[in-house]
């Protein structure tokens, strides 16, 4: 592998866009037609659940320095076994990668430019793609950099903008059904905010420079993706209700056209489709890095960029044809891909971890 | 319609080739060179498909059909 490296706050600005990138237009429709009223609080309760994870991801990733997911794997669970859960995990890695440009195309063609040929979008969003990946890990970093003050920004700016049209009523009944619907959409919230990020466990041990720092850096990109998807689902459900932020597929940017200050700050929702963007754009490239780097590293190869244009071209006809409509779409992110990210980002590391401890603690008695 | 396309795909690939293969053989890279070539016979068929307006199976079904004896949970979680 090459020896490029991040520093700590590009570690910071990659989770924290890892995070928002998958989640922030569109996670609060189904927080909301479970837990109604009360999604703001499931957002709030997210950390306590994703703090664990991230520090699963932290522990595993700081006792092989030198080695990436895949290598992780296959160092804990042997050849063969290993190489059958690497090669799912860079499966799912690779899957997800062409689901990210769907969203796109999807958005734009439905929202935005209803004549423009879905392909057409989602060649230039590949074709970005691409190039981020032959650019290399230390591009993707900086460029990160950049993306999280210009989201956080223009995310703050949006919400200020709005804020005069929030109706306290919408928040009312708090507690209306008890703690239940709570906790059962705060599962949906793990799915789209923490758990996503075990794709950074391609980047983090190996590329770093200072591991010290570095579940600082994790945990605080985490919480200020959690503070960010907070605000959005607090917002959407103070200013549309909870019914309309259930029904809409994408309440953030519905939240966004009600933004009417004067006559004069009217008509500012792309500034959320900007954020959505870039950050989409970040956990795209994530996904894609990791699904190039661990097939690379699975085969054996010594330059992953070699394989990048031939796979961009099999993510740009699979982004198109990935999901037929939005009602398909909608329940396969419902039902699918909760128990498939749990799979991998739950339920592989904590038996990674438990593995790695038993194995300590046999060769502690051995010796 | 479907001509340009199918004409487009084709031209991307061998100018691909002919950029990329070289480069391989000169470093030796032969695995990659196996890699690159299975990956982008893969990629021009799927796109030819595409083009010829071929439905074909999208793997949203196989993950769906896998994780399918999960789906009564997500559903009660739904609610």
């Amino acid at each position: 592998m090459q020896k490029t490296k991040i520093t700590n706050h590009q570690l910071l600005s990659l989770t924290a866009n890892g995070s928002i990138g998958g989640s922030v237009i569109v996670i609060s429709a189904t927080v909301a037609s479970i837990a109604k009223q009360d999604a703001w609080i499931a957002a709030l309760l997210t950390p306590v659940f994703g703090m664990p994870v991230i520090w699963i991801y932290w522990f595993l990733g700081s006792q092989y320095p030198d080695k990436t997911f895949v290598g992780i794997i296959k160092e804990i669970f042997g050849k063969w076994i290993g190489f059958i859960a690497a090669a799912s995990f860079v499966f799912l890695c690779l899957q997800i990668a062409y689901h990210i440009p769907w969203y796109i195309g999807n958005f734009i063609t439905t929202q935005a430019m209803p004549e423009t040929p879905i392909y057409a979008i989602n060649l230039l969003f590949v074709t970005a793609l691409v190039i981020a990946i032959i650019y290399g890990i230390e591009t993707i970093a900086r460029a990160s950099e950049l993306f999280i003050y210009f989201a956080s920004i223009i995310f703050f700016l949006a919400m200020i903008l709005v804020s005069p049209n929030a109706k306290i009523e919408n928040l009312q009944p708090v507690f209306e059904n008890g703690i239940m619907p709570i906790l059962k959409s705060s599962v949906f919230f793990s799915c789209f905010l923490t758990l996503p990020l075990i794709t950074l466990m391609m980047i983090y041990p190996i590329h770093l420079s200072n591991m010290q720092k570095a579940k600082k850096s994790l945990f605080k990109g985490y919480l200020w993706a959690n503070l960010i998807i907070f605000i959005t689902t607090f917002m959407s459900i103070l200013v549309l209700g909870s019914i309309i932020t259930a029904k809409a597929q994408y309440p953030t940017y519905l939240l966004a056209t009600e933004i009417n200050v004067g006559v004069v700050f009217t008509r500012l929702e792309f500034l959320i489709v900007a954020i959505w963007i870039v950050t989409q754009f970040m956990i795209g490239i994530l996904f894609f890095y990791s699904g190039v780097t661990g097939l690379s590293e699975l085969i054996g190869l010594k330059e992953h960029k070699k394989i990048v244009v031939p796979l961009g071209l099999i993510i740009l006809v699979m982004s198109e044809i990935v999901f037929p409509d939005a009602i398909y779409q909608a329940n396969w992110v419902n039902l699918v891909w909760p128990p498939y990210i749990i799979t991998y980002g739950l339920i592989l590391p904590v038996i990674l971890l438990l593995t790695f401890c038993i194995k300590k603690w046999i060769f502690k008695r051995v010796n | 319609m479907a001509i340009v396309s199918i004409l487009a795909v084709l031209t991307f690939s061998a100018i691909l080739c002919i950029i990329e293969i070289p480069k391989m053989l000169k470093g030796r890279l032969y695995r990659e060179l196996w890699t690159f070539s299975v990956l982008l016979g893969l990629g021009t068929v799927l796109a030819l498909l595409r083009s010829l307006d071929v439905e074909i199976p999208t793997p949203a079904d196989f993950m769906a059909w896998v994780y399918s004896p999960v789906a009564d949970v997500m559903k009660k979680l739904l609610k």
